[in-house]
């Protein structure tokens, strides 16, 4: 099996399949610096669309705590992002 | 006073709206609380800015999501192509094992033709004295028979073919055959071939063959075989 026979699979390639895969690199690399809470809130919303009343009954916890939690986590993504991300301009 | 009160009742908007952001994003907030972010969005910049960076990072992370999905179905689609060679392979394999054991029972054989040529050889140098033994015994002469041959015996047994020279005549042919105590039965074919009965039902297969040596003995006889032995030849 021949690896351009593998690359015909992917949904873009050239530069654009390159990037998404820096892209999903770094973000890898960002979520593994939030702590699971962080990191389940982060992916309920961004992933799932979830409001934070639902993700505060799905994580059996107050809405506050999600608020607080998302919080933290925008600020160490925010801290972390530019710095893996800058040549994706985030 | 009032002053104050508005500075403490717009930051603690600010920080409401700026919780409320990553859902404003992912628009699941109710039209309340999405016209609450809207009204202060537009007179707050860091909530734009916080906003455009959010976006962003919704993007990327569904772009991601999309990545994975896609890279869940190539390997998917990788491992069906896996499976299918798999598959292949292990066809191919039978078929070489098959090949392989025809090599071996060809190298067998080969070994056992090589070997029984000999003997087989040695078998045809034997044969003119074993075809001098005055026998009828089939077995011996190599004669098989099948179920859709003609059945053995009878008149067969003392027929014989016979071909004369050719500008032998009828009367010719008669008195050579009567000197055999033969007489025609079929004949002559467009090959000019007679089917001749040798004596009759009694006479047995040492008597036919002597007739068959006399015929053969006669120049004017070109051929002279038992039937029996040419009936593929019919």
């Amino acid at each position: 099996m021949e690896l351009n026979d593998e690359l015909d699979y992917f949904p873009d390639r050239g530069s654009q399949w390159t990037s998404q895969l820096e892209t999903s690199n770094w973000l890898e690399v960002a979520f593994d610096r939030l702590s699971t809470e962080q990191r389940a809130v982060v992916e309920m919303t961004y992933y799932q669309g979830l409001h934070y009343s639902e993700i505060s009954e799905i994580m059996q916890c107050p809405e506050n705590t999600v608020k607080t939690r998302m919080f933290h986590a925008r600020k160490i993504l925010a801290k972390i992002l530019p710095e893996l991300g800058g040549r994706n301009s985030i | 006073m009032t002053l104050t009160q508005i500075k403490i009742t717009s930051k603690s908007e600010h920080q409401e709206v700026w919780d409320l952001l990553p859902w404003y994003i992912n628009h699941s907030l109710d039209p309340a609380e999405q016209d609450f972010v809207r009204r202060h969005v537009k007179t707050c910049v860091t909530c734009r800015v916080e906003i455009n960076q959010q976006q962003q990072l919704l993007e990327k992370i569904q772009q991601q999501d999309l990545l994975q999905q896609a890279s869940q179905i190539s390997f998917a689609q990788l491992k069906k192509r896996m499976n299918e060679q798999s598959k292949l392979r292990s066809v191919f394999a039978e078929q070489a094992k098959l090949s392989q054991e025809q090599k071996l029972f060809s190298h067998q054989f080969l070994g056992f033709v090589k070997y029984n040529a000999l003997a087989a050889s040695l078998l045809l140098l034997a044969m003119p004295l074993m075809l001098n033994l005055p026998t009828d015994d089939p077995e011996l002469k190599g004669d098989y028979r099948t179920l859709a041959n003609p059945a053995e015996g009878e008149h067969k047994n003392n027929s014989i073919r016979v071909v004369f020279a050719e500008h032998l005549g009828a009367e010719q042919i008669k008195a050579i055959l009567n000197g055999v105590s033969g007489h025609i039965i079929k004949g002559p074919s467009k090959n000019g071939i007679y089917e001749v009965q040798i004596g009759n039902r009694q006479t047995n297969s040492l008597e036919v063959n002597d007739a068959i040596s006399q015929l053969r003995k006669n120049s004017l006889v070109v051929f002279a075989e038992p039937s029996h032995q040419l009936s593929s030849s019919d």
